[in-house]
C-alpha cells in the first residue's frame, strides 16, 4: 500500500483552511472559528495514515509518537513545580518543538504528502490541549489544598486514572477541572454529567476569571443565591451568581472563590 | 474566511506556522474569553437535542413511532440511527 491520508467524508476544505489558521493565529479567533476548528478537530479522530505496514489511526500515532514518550515526565514536571504555569509554558513548548521532527523521522509526514501536515496540526493540537489542561489541573488541586478544602482526586501520574471519568470529589460531588478551551472539545453538549465543572476564562482584555458551573443540586447543598439568565447572557452577569438553561438542563455558574468559601463552610459544618 | 488549505501551502510557509504556533502557544493557554465560551457552548446544546421516539403501549404489542422530521428509522421493534447502529427494544412485562 501506498502512503496516503484517509480523511473522513465530512472532513471540508474549511476544515484544511482552519487548521493552518489555528497554527498561525489561534489565539486570535472568535467565536465562528472556534466552532469550525473544534469541530476539524473532532473529525481528525477518524483520519489515518495508509503506510505500507499497515493503517494507523491519528489518536494511535499521537499516543505512541506524544502522549506516551513525553506525557509522564510532563506531569511530574508539573507537580514538582514552584511555579506550575511557567514550568507547564516551558516543557510544552520543548515537547512542540520534537513533534515535527519526530513525526518526519517515523517517515509519517513525508515531504511530498501535504495532507499529512493535519497529522502534524492534530499532534500540536491535542498536545497543546493536553499540556496546558493538566497545568491548569494541578493548579486549582494546589489551590483547593492550600484553602482547606476537603477533596480527593485521581492520581495524574497513572494513565489510567487520568483517563477516569472525573477529576476530583468534593463533599460526595463529582467535578472536572477544565479549561474552557477543553471543556468545549470534551464535555459539551446538552448534558453535563458531572456535579460541577472548575473552568478559567477570560474578560475586559483578557483578566482572569475562575467560575465553578454546577448542577443546582451541589449549588442547594453549599446555600447559595443565583440570578436568573441566558446561557448567550452570562458573560454579561459574571461575577454575579447565575443560574441558566442549557437545553431545559439548570445549571449554576459562580465565582470560584465564592463557591470556595460556601464549600468550605459546608464541610465545617456552620 | 481562513485563507489557505494546509495541504495546499509551500515547506517555507508551514515552517512559518510551526513556528507562529510554538509563539503564541507560550503566551496564551487555551481560556477563552467568556462571551465566546458561552456563546459556542449555547450552539452545541442548542444542536445536541434529544430524539424523541414514541410508545404506544398496548395489544396486540406496542407500536413504536418518532415525527416525521426525526433521523431514526423505525421498522417493527427495531430503530436504525443515523450512524448505522440499530436500536433494539424488547418489551417484557
Amino acid at each position: 500500500m501506498a502512503f496516503r491520508i484517509l480523511l473522513p467524508a465530512e472532513f471540508q476544505d474549511v476544515h484544511r483552511q482552519v487548521a493552518l489558521a489555528w497554527m498561525l493565529r489561534g489565539h486570535e479567533f472568535n467565536h465562528e472559528e472556534w466552532q469550525v476548528v473544534i469541530r476539524a478537530f473532532d473529525l481528525l479522530k477518524e483520519a489515518a495514515v495508509v503506510t505500507p505496514q499497515g493503517v494507523l489511526p491519528f489518536p494511535v500515532i499521537y499516543y505512541r509518537q506524544v502522549e506516551e514518550p513525553y506525557a509522564d515526565s510532563f506531569i511530574q514536571t508539573l507537580l514538582q513545580a514552584n511555579e506550575v504555569a511557567q514550568a507547564a509554558t516551558q516543557a510544552w513548548v520543548e515537547v512542540a518543538t520534537n513533534i515535527p521532527q519526530r513525526l518526519r523521522q517515523a517517515g509519517l509526514v513525508p515531504p511530498n504528502q501535504p495532507a499529512a501536515r493535519l497529522l502534524l496540526a492534530y499532534c500540536l493540537y491535542w498536545w497543546y490541549t493536553f499540556a496546558y489542561g493538566y497545568s491548569f489541573e494541578v493548579e486549582i488541586l494546589r489551590d483547593l489544598a492550600q484553602s482547606g478544602i476537603q477533596f480527593s482526586a485521581h492520581d495524574l501520574t497513572r494513565r489510567s486514572d487520568r483517563l477516569s471519568g472525573w477529576d476530583l470529589e468534593v463533599s460526595g460531588f463529582r467535578g472536572d477541572i477544565k479549561r474552557s478551551l477543553i471543556f468545549l472539545q470534551t464535555s459539551r453538549g446538552r448534558y453535563l454529567p458531572l456535579a460541577f465543572y472548575i473552568v478559567r476564562l477570560t474578560q475586559d482584555k483578557r483578566a482572569q476569571i475562575l467560575v465553578v458551573m454546577m448542577h443546582q443540586a451541589m449549588w442547594d447543598a453549599i446555600d447559595g443565591e443565583t440570578t436568573l439568565t441566558t446561557l448567550s447572557n452570562l458573560a454579561n452577569v459574571l461575577p454575579t451568581t447565575a443560574r441558566v438553561y442549557v437545553s431545559g438542563i439548570e445549571v449554576v455558574v459562580a465565582d470560584y472563590a465564592l463557591w470556595k468559601r460556601l464549600v468550605h463552610r459546608h464541610q465545617s459544618g456552620r | 474566511m481562513f485563507g489557505k488549505a494546509i495541504d495546499a501551502i509551500s515547506d517555507q510557509e508551514m515552517e512559518e506556522a510551526i513556528a507562529a504556533h510554538l509563539a503564541w502557544g507560550q503566551t496564551w493557554h487555551g481560556d477563552l474569553p467568556a462571551d465566546v465560551f458561552f456563546g459556542i457552548w449555547a450552539d452545541l446544546a442548542g444542536k445536541a437535542r434529544p430524539l424523541v421516539v414514541t410508545v404506544q403501549l398496548g395489544a396486540p404489542k406496542p407500536v413504536i413511532t418518532v415525527p416525521p422530521e426525526s433521523p431514526l428509522t423505525v421498522a417493527d421493534n427495531r430503530i436504525l440511527l443515523d450512524d448505522g447502529r440499530e436500536l433494539v427494544l424488547r418489551f417484557v412485562s
